[in-house]
């Protein structure tokens, strides 16, 4: 658990000419550095293998859960494997352990890079860090399967359990605050804001959504159900106020900072237009907040709630597009690297789901539009472009990005493994949201036909059974998507080891810009 | 809403006003002319490794 201290790797000052402009005096004179050990690296490393381990976890559990669906006789008539307690597992592991996990090493690793300081706090505070995160998975997730829930979407832990993620996140909190305040880079990088960002916003809305009470204190018996302290509309409200801004922040905010480190470090290009993205940054922190009412449409909700929500999330097409715009150009003049790197296919592939999404997220909170999209399978569609396309792809770029790094390899153990990684991920999502779509509208028509005679056309019994070819083609998609997983858990594991074939080994960016 | 109540029983309205005033003023100062060259020498940090970082 100490730093690993290797010779070839301490971050020393040594300032290069070209560097010279943004590094002030006084991290150029002597003794600057005394507060500044080696990078500690060894926790982003358990971060990046947590994550790969998750990931599979989450990619399978949903994939069993979509079998289910098509088969409903796979729920193995035990309570345990119920739709109901394995979705929750799902979600929270693919959102929360593996997005948690690239998210909190990713930052660990790029607020030391771009800050040009060693972690505040040092090794032992990461590693409180890293293990109380896991411990938190853990424990939501095994109380998930025993019927442990309250029922919030996307934030069902109960009440101990989100106590005791307070506590944790926090100190991360600590960390990464602590590493900006003592940076020896005097701007802070873009995608550091975007990483604060995310982690201050999500411990409002996890400490302002899990207000709640255990109902022992209220003569109940059970130490472990709570219920809000709000109620009715004004909960579900709350609820949502806290789901959307966790899509807007978790997984919008957290990967756009991966996206405005990693691919301009794979691309070797400073990202298209900085300013830009100082743009970006901001017009999603004033809009996002003011969305969340547009998954309360048609409800008890005032109307003039869900018509601010409805107007905000129009406005979000703005900074969607202006930050997919940005990530793209980034490879403007450099299109061809698409063609022989993989791994930056994944991440520029991941900018243009993340612009098809978010250009889909709007449209569907248009009231008339989401009359007909709500509670079908359209949004479970959209939902999974935006996670499998933008989260997961940019995920898996960083992720094939640091393995080497952080490893010391000279690259990948595998470049062609990378591509069919690509592929199989790709063609498993396009199955799974085509047919998301049409069983979504299909569904949604269904429900609103009605006949001659004004009566409703179709039970809803029907509309189930048309759903049936559709669900076997998703399960299929995200069967195609976890054996990519797979392939790309073999590549890594074996880049780890040590197998790395130099023939095919990329050139290290200190070649690369050598050659050029 | 300390905020507004430190700026008074009339800055409460206002909120959207003043906060879009905030993020005009914010597009102003990236997008003025003589932020140019300082800003997008910002954006290439990353590239500028430290020597260890291969």
């Amino acid at each position: 658990m100490s730093p690993r201290k290797r010779a070839c790797t301490p971050p020393r000052r040594a300032v290069r000419v070209n560097e010279e402009a943004t590094v002030t005096l006084q991290t150029n004179a002597p003794g600057a550095r005394t507060d500044t050990g080696p990078y500690h690296e060894g926790v982003v490393k358990a971060f990046v293998l947590a994550a790969l381990a998750w990931g599979v976890i989450g990619f399978m559990a949903g994939d069993f859960i979509a079998w289910q669906l098509a088969f409903p006789a796979l729920n193995l008539d035990t309570p345990w494997t119920t739709f109901g307690r394995v979705r929750p597992l799902h979600t929270s592991v693919v959102i929360f352990a593996f997005g948690g996990n690239v998210l909190l090493g990713t930052s660990l690793y790029v607020v030391q890079r771009t800050s040009r300081a060693a972690l505040y706090g040092g090794p032992l505070l990461a590693w409180i860090v890293f293990w109380g995160y896991q411990g938190f998975l853990l424990l939501a997730g095994s109380g998930y399967l025993m019927g442990i829930t309250q029922s919030r979407e996307y934030a069902e832990p109960e009440w101990y359990a989100d106590l005791y993620l307070a506590v944790v996140w926090l100190l991360y909190l600590t960390i990464f605050a602590g590493t900006l305040i003592k940076r020896r880079e005097p701007h802070i990088y873009v995608a550091n804001w975007f990483y604060l960002a995310f982690i201050i916003t999500v411990a409002l809305l996890h400490l302002g959504n899990n207000m709640a009470l255990p109902v022992v204190l209220f003569g109940g018996d059970s130490w472990t159900k709570s219920y809000s302290f709000f109620a009715g509309v004004q909960d579900a409200m709350t609820q949502w106020w806290y789901g959307h801004n966790a899509v807007g922040f978790f997984l919008t905010a957290g990967f756009l900072a991966i996206m405005y480190y990693f691919v301009p470090k794979q691309a070797q290009r400073p990202v298209y237009s900085y300013r830009l993205s100082i743009v970006h940054f901001w017009a999603l922190i004033f809009l996002y907040i003011w969305a969340g009412p547009h998954h309360l449409h048609h409800t008890a909700l005032p109307d003039w709630t869900q018509t601010l929500g409805m107007v905000f999330s129009i406005m979000l097409w703005m900074p969607s597009w202006g930050g997919m715009i940005n990530g793209l150009m980034t490879l403007s003049g450099a299109w061809d690297k698409l063609r022989t790197d993989p791994v930056l296919r994944f991440l520029v592939v991941s900018i243009a789901f993340y612009g098809m999404s978010t250009f889909e997220g709007p449209m569907m909170a248009i009231k008339a539009v989401n009359a007909l999209s709500h509670y079908t399978d359209w949004t479970v569609g959209h939902v999974h472009s935006g996670a499998l396309g933008w989260v997961a792809f940019i995920s898996f770029g960083s992720l094939y990005y640091l393995v080497p790094v952080l490893w010391k390899r000279p690259g990948l153990y595998s470049v062609p493994l990378v591509s069919l990684h690509f592929w199989i991920a790709t063609i498993g999502i396009v199955l799974y949201i085509t047919a998301m779509w049409v069983s979504g509208i299909m569904q949604g028509l269904m429900w609103r036909a009605y006949d001659e005679m004004g009566f409703l056309q179709y039970s809803f019994l029907e509309s189930v059974k048309a759903m049936h070819p559709y669900y076997v083609i998703r399960a299929t998609g995200g069967l195609l998507f976890v054996a990519g997983a797979l392939i790309m858990v073999y590549n890594l594991a074996r880049t780890i080891a040590g197998s790395a074939r130099p023939a095919e080994a990329r050139p290290t960016p200190a070649e690369a810009s050598a050659a050029s | 809403m300390d905020l507004a109540s430190l700026l008074g029983p009339w800055a409460r309205p206002l909120w959207l006003l003043w906060l879009m005033a905030v993020f005009i003023g914010i597009v102003a100062w990236v997008f003025w002319p003589a932020n140019r060259e300082r800003l997008e020498h910002q954006g290439s940090l990353p590239l500028r490794d430290d020597p260890d970082e291969e």
